[in-house]
C-alpha cells in the first residue's frame, strides 16, 4: 500500500461539442466499427434496440455518451416512485 | 451538488467524481454540456489501473443534470444515467467485461439500475442505486486495485463523498 503518498489533483476538463463529437466517434468505430454518426442514425432507426454490453461490450457507453434522442427505446417514459 | 449556476452545480459535481475516481487513477474527467440541462461526465477512454492481478481497464460514463432547486437556492446537479465499467485484460488473448453497473433508463428497455456480469451473460442482476464510491472502494479491496493515494486519504475522500451521495441523493 502506498502510504507515504499525497493527495493528487487530477482534472476535470470541459470540452466542446466538436471534441465530444470526435470521442463518440472514434468509440464507435472502436466498439462497433462504424462512424459516430453512422451509429446515431442506426439507433435512431432502433437498429441497436435490443443490443446490450453482454453482446456488444462498450455499447451502453457509446449510447450514453451520443447524442441520441431521450426515451428513444419508444417506451412509455414511467414516474419513478418516489417510496 | 448545488451552485448558483448550472456550471458551479455541475463543476462541483464533476469535482466529486473526480476526486473519488483520483483514490485509483490520475486521469482527467471530461465534462460536455450536451443540452441546455444536461451534461455528461466521463473518461476519454477507459483508464488503466494496476492490480496485483494483472492489468485492468475502467470506464465511467455520468449524464447529469442541472435544474433549479429552490431548497439549494440555486441549481443542483443530480444523476442521470451512470455506467461503470471494469473490463480485464489478459497477458494473451482478448480483453473481457467483468462487471458493468449501468442505470441507463432513457434509452434502455430496462429502466431500473442492475448489473451485469461478465461470466454470466444475458443477466441484469438488480441493483439499488450504486455510488461511485463503493464501486471504488470495490475495486480496491477485491480486485486489488493499487490506490493512487495514501489509505488514510483514499478512504478519507470516499468516506466524505459517500456521505455527500447519501445527503443529496434524491433516491436509492
Amino acid at each position: 500500500m502506498p502510504v507515504s503518498k499525497k493527495s493528487k489533483h487530477v482534472g476535470v476538463r470541459w470540452i466542446a461539442r466538436a471534441e465530444a463529437n470526435t470521442i463518440v466517434d472514434e468509440r464507435a468505430r472502436s466498439v462497433l466499427g462504424i462512424s459516430g454518426d453512422q451509429f446515431v442514425a442506426d439507433w435512431k432507426s432502433g437498429k441497436f434496440r435490443k443490443l446490450d454490453s453482454d453482446e456488444c461490450p462498450g455499447v451502453i457507453e457509446l449510447a450514453l455518451l451520443a447524442p441520441l434522442p431521450r426515451h428513444s427505446s419508444g417506451r412509455k417514459k414511467q414516474k419513478r416512485s418516489s417510496r | 451538488m448545488a451552485g448558483k449556476n448550472k456550471k458551479e452545480a455541475v463543476d462541483k459535481f464533476a469535482g466529486y467524481i473526480r476526486e473519488s475516481l483520483s483514490s485509483i487513477s490520475e486521469a482527467y474527467v471530461l465534462v460536455y454540456q450536451a443540452s441546455a440541462n444536461i451534461f455528461k461526465i466521463f473518461y476519454e477512454q477507459p483508464v488503466r489501473l494496476n492490480s496485483e492481478e494483472g492489468l485492468y481497464l475502467f470506464s465511467v460514463v455520468q449524464i447529469c443534470s442541472a435544474l433549479e432547486d429552490a431548497k439549494y437556492g440555486g441549481f443542483k446537479a443530480t444523476t442521470r444515467n451512470y455506467s461503470y465499467t471494469l473490463i480485464r485484460v489478459p497477458i494473451e488473448g482478448e480483453p473481457e467485461e467483468v462487471l458493468s453497473y449501468h442505470w441507463h433508463p432513457d434509452d434502455s428497455a430496462l429502466r431500473d439500475p442492475h448489473l451485469h456480469l461478465g461470466c454470466i451473460p444475458r443477466i441484469h442482476f438488480p441493483t439499488s442505486r450504486v455510488c461511485l464510491e463503493d464501486v471504488v472502494v470495490m475495486l480496491i479491496k477485491y480486485y486489488g486495485i493499487v490506490p493512487q493515494l495514501a489509505h488514510s486519504e483514499w478512504t478519507r475522500i470516499l468516506e466524505k463523498n459517500k456521505r455527500a451521495f447519501n445527503r443529496m441523493a434524491t433516491w436509492k
